[in-house]
């Protein structure tokens, strides 16, 4: 077994990986969100899912957590590093409109994860949060427990090139940083998944495997041709249209685009015209979206 | 009299937009009392990151009147033949509200006129704090601002209440949606609730029996304090700049100094690394014992002493885990040496049609060896070339791929595991503002004119607040290494070398940052302008001249010399195809004296600026009395245009001065 991961910790008696998810869902769903399943595809945030990224445009409520595996070719370290991943889970909320108590909520699902505000530093730094791609930006703060970057927050202002109508928060916890820090383990592949099973167990053949086919043999020229045809496959879905369809495509040559990225074939200007791209896609998509909900843009 | 307290209660404000939003509410509210009219004895203002506070001591109960002066119809049309008010003068006065004894009858050059006098004011201040308040709260600029409810109010982050009370009233305003009132709270955790503020005169009781150290100007004090006892228990000197204790000071509004430790391992991986991953990654105050970096670091927390084994050992794990990627990054990229990694470079594209990095690096050759040859340093171009041609390899490390910031510094720790010590010195320093080492410093020039002219060349021109390349702080360094290291180079062979499109632009915006530059030095503007007026693109040039001018300035002479040569200048400025000057159809004597004396002067071009004032001191006398005894612009085209070719030799003999025209008089 050439990927067998041995982990070298004792099991312990603490909440695992799991428990983490299902406690912060649980939370959630006390504070009225829906519960929506992780999107099918490749994606490099929980705001690409359609959940988010359409769910922000207009003026409708809408209050909602999932976790969300999110892709991040280039951070791929072949399972070397005790800190990185290619993949990661991350777990989105968003409540639109953010209400004004939305950090002391915040903290109350810290809480619920067993951590007691008055035995910990607990702070708001500023880091403003954009996606090129995506047309959007957002002014926020990482949340730091204690030194450790947990959670980046933020209050959505332009999504898909255009500006929202309604603010949503967008709270996404970094799940595998979380668990690492209340199960005090210093390598992610070491984390209990659950009591007898750890991260490594099921996951680290992927990051190997991942991270070679991504920084080591991804084809140039296969990649490219893989854009061009999901572009053309969005556009001609905007004609019909049919929005979703071509959000779809446009997130595939998001991730094509980050394939590309990790194995440096980019050079400076492909990098900005990949971008252009992209953009432009969840743009048009954005636009549509709003225009068939009858909100002239 | 009475205190009035503004509080703008928000979430996590940026640390960084301190402490120019400080400056901001001082000067507004201060602009905004004197629009108002209000009288007052103080101002102070506070801020923490959840609160902008605006104090205004020693209130008036009532605004200052104010007497405005209206003007009317003229006193023919305004009285009758019997000095009774016309009609047309009781309308003027019910318009302007006023009785006609307000009313007085002033001569202007248009005749008699009738003016009202209105007085107006008196509201009471406590009506007028409100909308005050409103103003100056809109009015604050930050540099990004978001919008969170439903009027799409625009603020740093949001404002979540605001305190607004006078005495022990609450002033009412309403702005994004909240409504003012006497409520505030107190430290996040360490006191939740709402707190009731009864009189202004409380609040700072309160607030601080409520865990927060609102002056930030005691705050940083504190800090500073408790770092120093901190650092002496395990006698280690924090490394502390202004900079990062700002910073700090606005991330807390309750500090607690926790002190962490990391492996000695750890110190291993060069001092730089580690020190840039406490301070711009953590916010750690990093330590030093003896020189030697201290396997520990200070964390000024934002709670209190029950928190602090947590707080430490949360803190220790992640600088672990930041040392161990950066051990991880320093262990791989040490595998290849940087010689290596040149052939990389080409792979590294830049913005617009600029290539790649390796372009990048065979222009900066081509200005290096210009300079070498121009400053006659051949000895040092070997070395040089080395340290050239590494000084961006480490753009393909992890390290800096991960710590941007320390680009230049890692290509030097790594340069010193295979190269001499000139040469990876001069990579480590060539991203300073202004390098220590000579080597480094001629580096950092072609790298800054590279930078500068390339971008110029592809459009990429900062302008306003939009400057995405850094290119001012480029420019800012290079008037720097210049001018401080007298390193006396024309720049605009440099730019020609360069394949510059627009060398005026770019000297335009050099010469921009070398007047700021110079005006920070406590020259004088007038001076200043003179110098950069000279026929000379070097910065060493420009600032000697300038700062001897300064020198020469306070010479009793000196507005007599600047007339002189002003004179010579202004009379022939626009004349550019006069016949050279042939004594044979001089006229007057003074006309000789001039020649004799322009003829005679040394051509030598370094002569020492002030050796050169000394010897064109007697042209003073000299021209005085050519112009009182010697008509120039006579009839006999022939005769006026060789006294005006006289005159603009004579002002060549000036123009090591610069533009003399722009200092002004000092008669």
């Amino acid at each position: 077994m050439p990927y067998e991961y041995k982990t070298q910790v004792r099991r312990g008696d603490y909440m695992t990986f799991q428990e983490v998810i299902l406690k912060l869902l649980n939370f959630w769903q006390e504070h009225n969100c829906i519960i929506t399943q992780p999107y099918d595809m490749e994606v490099g945030a929980g705001t690409m899912s359609p959940d988010t990224f359409f769910r922000a445009l207009g003026r409708e409520k809408w209050d909602v957590a999932y976790v969300q595996p999110s892709r991040r070719p280039a951070d791929g370290r072949f399972g070397e590093n005790p800190n990185r991943l290619g993949k990661y889970y991350q777990l989105q909320v968003i409540l639109k409109p953010a209400p004004n108590n939305v950090q002391d909520i915040y903290i109350d699902s810290l809480r619920s994860l067993g951590i007691d505000p008055m035995l910990h530093d607990i702070r708001f730094v500023e880091d403003n949060w954009e996606s090129p791609t995506l047309g959007a930006w957002g002014l926020g703060w990482e949340v730091w427990l204690d030194g450790m970057e947990i959670t980046q927050f933020t209050y959505f202002q332009q999504m898909g090139g255009l500006p929202v109508d309604v603010v949503s928060a967008e709270i996404t916890y970094g799940l595998e940083r979380i668990a690492m820090y209340v199960q005090e383990k210093d390598n992610v592949f070491d984390l209990l998944w659950n009591e007898d099973i750890t991260y490594g167990e099921v996951r680290f053949q992927e990051e190997v495997e991942f991270s070679k086919y991504a920084l080591l043999n991804g084809d140039n020229k296969t990649l490219r041709d893989f854009f061009d045809a999901y572009e053309r496959e969005a556009k001609r879905l905007l004609d019909i249209p049919l929005i979703l369809p071509a959000y779809d495509y446009t997130l595939k040559c998001s991730h094509i685009f980050n394939l590309l990225d990790a194995g440096g074939m980019l050079s400076y200007t492909d990098r900005v015209s990949y971008i252009g791209r992209v953009r432009a896609l969840s743009r048009d998509c954005a636009k549509l979206y709003l225009e068939m909900k009858g909100v002239t843009v | 009299m009475r205190t009035f307290l503004l509080e703008i209660g928000t979430e996590e404000l940026p640390a960084r937009i301190f402490p120019d939003i400080l400056a901001q509410m001082g000067d507004k509210a201060r602009g905004l009392l004197d629009k108002y009219r209000v009288n007052y004895k103080d101002i102070e203002v506070f801020a923490t990151p959840r609160r902008l506070l605006v104090f205004i001591y020693g209130l008036d109960e009532t605004q200052r009147d104010e007497i405005r002066k209206v003007k009317g119809p003229p006193r023919s049309v305004s009285l009758d033949n019997n000095g009774n008010p016309t009609r047309a003068l009781i309308g003027f006065a019910e318009r302007q509200g006023c009785s006609i004894e307000d009313i007085k009858f002033e001569s202007t050059p248009q005749g008699d006129y009738a003016f009202a006098y209105i007085k107006e004011g008196g509201r009471p201040v406590r009506e007028i704090l409100g909308e005050l308040s409103g103003e100056l709260i809109t009015s604050l600029e930050f540099q990004r601002s978001m919008y969170w409810e439903e009027t799409k109010f625009l603020f740093a982050r949001p404002v979540r209440w605001i305190l607004s009370i006078l005495g022990d009233e609450v002033v009412p305003f309403t702005i994004a949606g909240i409504d003012s009132n006497r409520y505030t709270f107190g430290h996040r955790f360490l006191s939740p609730g709402v707190i009731e503020i009864k009189d202004v005169n409380r609040y700072k009781d309160m607030l601080e029996s409520a865990y927060v150290m609102f002056d930030h100007k005691k705050r940083r004090e504190y800090i500073l304090e408790k770092v120093g006892e901190k650092s002496r228990e395990i006698s280690a000197n924090p490394i502390l700049t202004d900079e990062l204790l700002d910073e700090i000071t606005f991330l807390v509004e309750y500090p607690y100094i926790i002190l962490g430790e990391f492996s000695g391992d750890f110190l291993q991986i060069p001092r730089e690394i580690l020190t840039t991953v406490m301070i711009h990654h953590q916010r750690y105050i990093p330590l030093e014992k003896d020189g030697v970096l201290y396997p520990g670091f200070i964390i000024v927390s934002n709670m209190d002493g029950r928190a602090e084994e947590n707080i430490k050992k949360g803190n220790e794990r992640v600088i672990s885990a930041r040392f161990s990627d950066a051990k991880f990054f320093y262990t791989r990229d040490t595998a290849i040496p940087l010689g290596e990694r040149v052939k990389d470079l080409e792979k590294i594209s830049l913005p617009g049609e600029r290539g790649t990095l390796r372009d990048k690096v065979d222009k900066m050759r081509l200005v290096l060896n210009y300079i070498i040859d121009t400053l006659g340093i051949s000895h040092m171009r070997d070395d040089l070339n080395v340290a050239l041609t590494l000084c961006e390899a480490d753009r393909t490390t992890e390290m800096v791929k991960e710590f941007p910031e320390l680009h230049g510094v890692i290509g030097g720790i790594y340069a010193s595991l295979n190269e001499k010590e000139e040469i990876w010195k001069s990579i480590y320093h060539h991203e300073d503002e202004n390098p220590p080492l000579f080597g480094a410093k001629l580096i950092a020039i072609a790298e800054r004119m590279y930078d500068i002219v390339s971008h110029f060349n592809e459009g990429y021109i900062p302008s306003g607040s939009q400057d995405p390349y850094g290119l001012r702080k480029s420019a800012y360094s290079l008037v720097s290494i210049l001018g401080e290291g007298n390193i006396d180079i024309e720049l605009g062979p440099i730019m020609d070398i360069l394949e510059c499109k627009n060398k005026k632009d770019v000297w335009d915006f050099i010469s921009q940052r070398l007047f700021n530059y110079l005006l920070a030095k406590g020259l004088k503007r007038d001076l200043v302008e003179s110098a950069i007026g000279l026929d000379s693109t070097s910065i060493a040039r420009i600032t000697e001249t300038a700062v001897t001018l300064q020198g020469l300035s306070a010479r009793e002479s000196f507005p007599h010399f600047i007339t002189s040569a002003v004179r010579c200048f202004r009379i022939t400025r626009d004349l550019n195809n006069l016949p050279e000057c042939d004594p044979r159809y001089f006229q007057e004597e003074d006309e000789r004296i001039l020649y004799d004396f322009v003829v005679n002067f040394p051509q030598n071009e370094n002569l020492v600026l002030a050796e050169r004032y000394e010897r064109l001191l007697p042209l003073v006398d000299i021209l005085d009395r050519f112009f009182k005894n010697v008509f120039v612009m006579v009839d006999d085209e022939r005769i006026k245009n060789n006294r005006l070719s006289l005159l603009k030799e004579t002002y060549k003999l000036f123009s090591p001065f610069g533009d003399l025209t722009r200092v002004e008089e000092r008669l």
